[in-house]
């Protein structure tokens, strides 16, 4: 295995509404992304990408972001339809290949030209769940259901993973609001989808994040401060939930062991975007008391939907270069119910 | 024991009609709103990159030259070039222009990207590659933020151009606009 770094990183402030066009909110973070790297633009070998047609609302809005990028000249570049930290992973494959040794991901999260519960159903099984008008909202309350029944989780824990991703939310310059909720205030707000309130589920926002990787060579000339991808794995359970045991979540157990061999992270950032999904996968992942749980805030307060995961990243990045944490546990997740699950471990200090 | 047939017995749904339905608030971005509104005006404005020299119409916000957003705004004039066209001979659907009509590429004079726009007030045998034209704009009243503002480009009483010349002759422009 080759090891690789993260050289540079940026995001985009996660907003409600982002006023610009997608080129306009990606454009500045590439190049923040590309400068904090220290390699120039054409050093770069391979560029990978993460957005959704479907959200941008035009065809094509993929290949657009691409001005963003400046493919010219031709560049090598490919392009996912998942959450950015699954273009961070081709990308990684790609280093690992030894075909490549420098890559540019970034992921585009501008989502609020659509509507989350509109368009997400139209990616589910045609046959049995398009029709249905189902949303990731809904189906997550049947999770919540079930962990609430088994007492995996109760409400009051649930009001206070709420209170304290927003509290650290807050805190966070890149996330927009200004108030946390307290728990006396969830327990009091309405049921969205009964057991699930609205604070329980992440906010749809705008934002965008890039990543520049180096293989260990590359990264040794241009970066002072590389963080190091120490595992990574990603592992997905069936897509139709009807066929899941939703009490469980092994394909997140499965890349959690895999990525992180035994070692315990002092902190994790993960994409739980409902408060319960955040006590299955501490379980799954086994995060204890040593871990720091989404010292950001996490994606329950900035949810720039295919970027979420990759934003994980720069958020576990950013706090391992600010010497605030050493070895961070970065988690993505995919389809409804926590149904896909990509895991890295990643680490400061020496090579 | 039950009868068992088999599973080409079994008549198949060919087709199923469900109401799917996604409702988008598309925002044209800041760059782009700035175009759209000129053509309110009667007005072409690109935007021009000092990076790279290039002029770009329409405008994205993004020179993909040098991969820099574009912040300078630039007035283009009426007239350009045709760089390419298709002659269309079936209707297009929504489409109320007299068939057979000409559909062109075309590059305003000053700028280094095309967009689509009509050829009419020539037969379309007469279209070509190289061939100037300038836009005739809609009233002001009919005229939108949209390049349908503009009525349709016509020829000019000009020789053609030759496209390689032209390209050349850009470079020169490039080095111009660089800052």
């Amino acid at each position: 295995m080759r090891d690789v770094a993260i050289v540079g990183f940026a995001q985009h402030p996660n907003v409600a509404h982002f006023p610009g066009n997608e080129i306009e909110m990606l454009l500045p973070v590439v190049s923040q992304a590309i400068a904090s790297s220290g390699l120039q633009r054409g050093e770069i070998d391979v560029t990978t990408a993460a957005s959704n047609d479907f959200f941008a609302g035009q065809a094509f809005a993929f290949v657009r972001a691409l001005d963003a990028v400046g493919a010219y000249p031709v560049i090598d570049d490919s392009h996912v339809d998942m959450d950015g930290a699954w273009a961070l992973y081709e990308a990684w494959v790609r280093i690992q290949t030894g075909e490549v040794d420098t890559a540019l991901v970034y992921a585009l999260g501008r989502t609020s030209a659509g509507r989350l519960h509109e368009i997400t159903p139209l990616q589910y099984d045609p046959y049995s769940m398009q029709m249905l008008g189902i949303a990731p909202t809904d189906l997550a309350a049947l999770q919540a259901r079930v962990l609430l029944e088994a007492a995996v989780v109760d409400e009051r824990a649930m009001g206070e993973i709420v209170a304290r991703s927003w509290r650290d939310g807050v805190a966070n310059p890149r996330v927009w609001h200004e108030v946390a909720p307290t728990l006396e205030e969830y327990l009091a707000s309405p049921k969205l989808r009964d057991p699930l309130r609205a604070l329980d589920c992440a906010p749809q926002t705008d934002g965008a994040a890039a990543i520049v990787l180096a293989s260990a060579e590359r990264a040794a000339d241009t970066c002072e401060t590389p963080v190091w991808i120490r595992g990574i794995d990603h592992r997905i359970d069936t897509h139709y939930p009807g066929a899941r045991e939703l009490g469980e979540c092994p394909s997140a157990r499965e890349a959690g062991q895999r990525a992180s061999q035994g070692a315990t992270p002092d902190f994790a950032e993960l994409s739980a975007c409902y408060s319960h999904e955040e006590v299955l996968l501490r379980r799954e992942l086994g995060l204890g008391a040593d871990t720091v749980i989404n010292p950001s805030g996490g994606a329950l307060t900035a949810n720039p939907i295919m970027a979420t995961g990759l934003v994980r990243f720069v958020e576990a990045a950013a706090r391992i270069s600010r010497g605030e944490g050493t070895r961070g546990l970065v988690h993505a997740s995919s389809g409804p119910c926590l149904q896909q699950n990509l895991v890295a471990v990643i680490e400061g200090g020496a090579r | 024991m039950s009868e068992r047939g088999a599973i080409e017995d079994i008549p198949t749904i060919d087709r199923f009609v469900f109401p799917a339905r996604a409702h988008y608030e598309v925002t044209a971005g800041y760059t782009l709103s700035g175009a759209l509104r000129a053509l309110v005006d009667g007005r072409f404005v690109g935007q021009v990159s000092r990076e790279s020299g290039r002029v770009y119409m329409p405008p994205l916000g993004a020179c993909p030259i040098s991969a820099t957003a574009t912040t300078e705004d630039i007035e283009l004039p009426n007239t350009g070039v045709v760089i390419a066209f298709c002659v269309v001979r079936l209707p297009v659907h929504g489409q109320g222009v007299k068939l057979p009509f000409a559909c062109a590429d075309i590059m305003l004079d000053g700028a280094d990207t095309t967009f689509l726009g009509l050829i009419q007030e020539c037969e379309v045998e007469d279209v070509r590659i190289g061939m100037r034209v300038e836009a005739v704009w809609k009233e002001a009243a009919e005229r939108t933020t949209s390049l349908a503002s503009v009525r349709y480009f016509r020829p000019l009483p000009e020789p053609d151009v030759d496209i390689e010349e032209l390209r050349t002759g850009r470079q020169a422009a490039w080095e111009e606009n660089r800052a």
